[in-house]
């Protein structure tokens, strides 16, 4: 990190980030917009990076997320850490006590680091949904499903979860409802988002079966959110290895967590 | 004809001038996005289609601007619409070529209107995973940036003023850089910004070659 202690006064394309992430003043913002009438390049910029910058500011709790676990990735684990320790402590006199403690008290912190542990590898996001108008072949659950998106979409996922649960029962009685395989989906996501895990396990699994890959893949997903909230990591592997293999959307994302769910819990 | 826009006012003053019922304020605002949206419309669109361009994205613009939960940053977000009118515009044209396809039957539309919401809403979700994969990536190449990134994230989530979320930022990063300045702040956030476009193109590369 070059300059530091002395304050030198940037150059305003350096402001750049600064400006896209609200942190400058409101002269100085204002200096920053002047500067950029005078260059087309730096405006340029803005104008390719804008969709990143709201998706950042949207929601900075996934994506420090994201920075968190890749930097505590480089970090050793604790199960290192520990060894570390104990060949630190590797001379006859002390080895003996010192490893029966160690063993102790890696035997008794494990379970309970590894339920601690899979529950911050869940990545649990609202997914967006724009609300239009929807006639799917039954106008009694399309009311309903509206209503309940729209409770969604406020973030009352108890509420979402209870109108989509109503939507999918009325729309029983008819048979076919084009959109039975959303509503599964939101209700098992609204119910993952309401801290509810055990409850979305059904509606998400029958979500995976929907024809609709879009649908199936993001419920495979959710799913293994699930699992791994419910401290289940088999079935989170298990879902994961499949994205892994087949999703072009979901597949490095499974990938990449299923590689930091194995440095947890050993390959089944 | 040039237009002259203000220079000693930032938008998100103006803006928020023209929130609480100014109209002059309002009127200087889309004067001002007028002349940038014109100078980024010239680089992309035909010559005959900037007016047009421009004038729908400022529509778009006034119509939502007031139901931002944002109170700053309306220049970046007035960006994004024009980008969403730009992508549009180029949609148009290649829907024009796919006219033909002729719809069985009432179920196939509900399908495939269910099918295009989904896909424009999975957009949303590439764009964030692809984000996410590029800060996780940005975090282990360059691990202050990540630090730094950490630090700044976890004050935006706190919410606050620009200055308090900047103050806030800054104090995160010098736990480890005690002598870091605002100013040096701001340049080594724009280094680190740097790097996590690169690392987004380089993304970006790697999946048009599959």
């Amino acid at each position: 990190m070059a300059d530091q202690g002395i304050d030198r006064k940037p150059n305003m394309s350096d402001l750049l980030a600064a400006y896209e992430l609200g942190l400058l003043s409101p002269r100085q913002r204002a200096e920053f917009e002047a500067f950029l009438l005078q260059d087309e390049d730096t405006q340029e910029e803005l104008f390719e990076n804008a969709p990143f910058v709201i998706a950042l500011r949207d929601n900075p709790v996934r994506y420090r997320r994201a920075a968190e676990a890749a930097l505590a990735e480089m970090e050793p684990s604790s199960r290192e850490r520990w060894l570390a320790f104990l060949s630190n402590l590797m001379t006859p006199r002390v080895l003996a006590p010192v490893t029966a403690l160690a063993v102790l008290i890696i035997l008794l912190s494990v379970p309970q680091q590894t339920v601690l542990d899979l529950r911050k590898l869940a990545q649990v996001d609202p997914v967006p949904y724009v609300q239009l108008e929807t006639r799917s072949g039954h106008q009694a659950a399309d009311q309903l499903f509206d209503a309940a998106m729209a409770q969604y979409s406020e973030q009352h996922y108890e509420a979402a979860a209870r109108g989509l649960q109503d939507a999918i029962q009325t729309a029983e009685a008819a048979g076919y409802w084009g959109l039975l395989d959303q509503a599964l989906f939101y209700r098992g996501l609204s119910l993952l988002l309401a801290e509810q895990p055990a409850e979305a396990i059904a509606p998400l699994t029958a979500a995976t079966r929907s024809v609709l890959l879009p649908v199936a893949e993001r419920s495979r997903w959710y799913l293994a959110q699930a699992r791994l909230l419910m401290n289940e990591p088999v079935q989170a592997q298990e879902l994961l290895r499949e994205l892994a293999t087949h999703s072009p959307v979901y597949g490095e994302r499974a990938a990449m967590q299923l590689n930091r769910l194995e440095r947890i819990v050993p390959h089944h | 004809m040039a237009e002259t826009v203000p220079t000693d006012i930032s938008l998100d003053e103006v803006c928020a001038k023209s929130l609480a019922g100014d109209d002059s304020a309002e009127a200087l605002l889309f004067t001002s996005l007028r002349v940038r949206f014109t100078a980024i419309a010239k680089r992309r669109v035909h010559q005959d289609h900037i007016e047009d361009i421009v004038q729908d994205a400022l529509q778009t613009v006034l119509r939502k601007y007031k139901e931002r939960a944002q109170t700053d940053g309306i220049l970046v977000w007035s960006l994004t619409v024009l980008r969403n009118v730009i992508g549009n515009y180029y949609q148009a044209r290649k829907r024009e070529t796919e006219r033909m396809v002729q719809v069985e039957d009432w179920q196939r539309v509900a399908t495939s209107t269910t099918t295009e919401v989904i896909s424009s809403q999975l957009e949303t979700e590439q764009l964030a995973w692809q984000l996410e994969k590029a800060i996780a990536s940005l975090a282990t190449k360059y691990p202050r940036c990540g630090k730094i990134f950490t630090g700044l994230l976890a004050s935006l989530e706190r919410g606050g003023s620009s200055r308090e979320i900047s103050q806030r930022a800054l104090d995160f990063v010098c736990r480890e850089h005690p002598d870091l300045t605002p100013n040096n702040f701001y340049v080594t956030l724009h280094r680190c910004r740097a790097h996590l476009r690169l690392v987004l193109a380089e993304q970006e590369e790697g999946y048009r070659h599959g």
